[in-house]
């Protein structure tokens, strides 16, 4: 049994790999600024075959989200109204307005609530019934050929701009009186795609004088660092940027980070590396 | 040879000259991904002083996404096309090059073009050659 445990004891230490610890940059920032990066150096000693690099956005201020598209809705017949709902880009909501037989309004704007700096038109479809007392379709068509509990064609509206649907919601004799129609429903749905909410981070490496370069990606909202990339460029003086996508002024694009790095040689373990600063913002 | 011929021909060879020495385009598309980077090497030969560059980006399915240009050189500078317009003109100061890295906000294919030269400080062309590095 002591040899059994001696053997697996030995074998356990041949295989055994030491972990390797990435140098870490500590917690950077980069400014509000637009358009501005930060740079540095990492000098890898002879030997080295390539530069490990990961980023990781550690920006916690959720005013740093873009605001979405939405569109504002509300269905009115006469004097009554619904509650003004707004519908965001990729998300459905569903209005309903207790009005009787007749024609019922719904009028769609994008004059307030939405981002205003995102220039693309958004679409919509709609969905509608003329309920009855028992929640059961009082006609399956209206005039404006519309079927019900069938999404529409794609619409679109601009920003800035207004648009009204008309639903008549008639009395259908042949279902005596389960033909009046008690209330409308209608479900909106904003086919808009969204933009991405928040600026992320992009982090290149390169070796200008061997014409190479990799990219690594990191989105803020969590503590995990983004994927590993590689780049396979031997020893010598490697350079990292970090920028930011933002290209909305309007918020706070301060971002948050720090990065991982390791100058790897043939056997993949660590080398000595330097790191510099060459630009803060 | 009259004088009228001499001047017919000496304009042909400007045009020709003014022809070769244009600036470059070069048009791409970056992936679906919002994550997706382009970057490409911009060299220029002995002699130069300076390099300009733009970007115009191509109307995506949805509509305009703000496509940026960053150019990495002794300097950084970055410039946007959005709602089909040219992005403004980037004037860098380099004696080699720069690494132009290319990107986007929106989860979207979208097509672009760069346009891009080097020049002297005296506004002679310099030989100008672009490598693609990364293309997602």
């Amino acid at each position: 049994m002591k040899k059994i445990l001696l053997s697996l004891f030995i074998l356990t230490c041949v295989g055994y790999e030491p972990m390797s610890f990435a140098e870490n940059s500590g917690l950077k920032t980069l400014g509000n600024m637009m358009n501005r990066v930060d740079s540095y150096k990492v000098s890898c000693p002879t030997g080295t075959t390539q530069l490990d690099f990961q980023l990781l956005d550690a920006t916690a201020n959720p005013e740093t989200a873009l605001l979405p598209q939405l569109l504002n809705a509300v269905l009115k017949k006469g004097k009554q109204s619904s509650e003004i709902t707004q519908v965001v880009s990729a998300s459905s909501q569903e209005l309903t307005l207790s009005g009787g037989n007749g024609t019922y309004n719904l009028m769609l704007d994008t004059m307030t609530g939405t981002n205003l700096n995102i220039k693309t038109a958004q679409s919509y479809t709609v969905q509608y019934h003329c309920y009855n007392s028992e929640d059961g379709d009082v006609n399956t068509k209206l005039s404006n050929g519309l079927k019900a509990g069938v999404d529409s064609a794609i619409k679109t509206i601009k920003n800035k701009a207004k648009a009204t649907l008309s639903f008549n919601c008639a009395k259908n004799a042949k279902l005596k009186e389960l033909g009046n129609t008690e209330k409308l429903y209608i479900k909106l749905t904003n086919k808009t795609s969204p933009q991405q909410t928040s600026p992320f981070l992009t982090g290149v490496v390169y070796k200008m004088s061997s014409q190479s370069a990799i990219s690594a990606t990191d989105f803020m909202g969590d503590d995990n660092y983004g994927d590993k990339v590689s780049l396979k460029s031997g020893a010598g003086d490697y350079s990292i940027v970090i920028a930011t996508t933002a290209t909305d002024t309007i918020q706070d694009n301060a971002k948050s980070y720090s990065f991982q790095y390791s100058c790897m040689n043939a056997a993949k373990a660590e080398q000595a590396a330097t790191l510099s600063t060459l630009e803060d913002n | 040879m009259n004088l009228f011929k001499k001047h017919i021909l000496w304009l042909a060879s400007m045009t020709l000259f003014s022809y070769s020495v244009h600036a470059h385009e070069q048009a791409n598309s970056l992936g679906a991904a919002a994550s997706a980077v382009d970057m490409f090497a911009i060299s220029c030969s002995d002699g130069t002083d300076k390099m300009f560059f733009s970007i115009l980006a191509n109307k995506a399915s949805s509509g305009y996404i703000p496509v940026s240009a960053t150019l990495i050189g002794d300097s950084t500078f970055t410039t946007t096309s959005n709602n089909g317009k040219v992005s403004h003109d980037v004037e860098v100061s380099t004696k080699s090059g720069v690494l132009v890295m290319i990107s986007k906000t929106k989860a979207e294919k979208v097509n672009y073009a760069m346009t891009y030269h080097c020049q002297t400080n005296g506004g002679e062309h310099t030989e100008t050659d672009l490598s693609p590095l990364q293309n997602q």
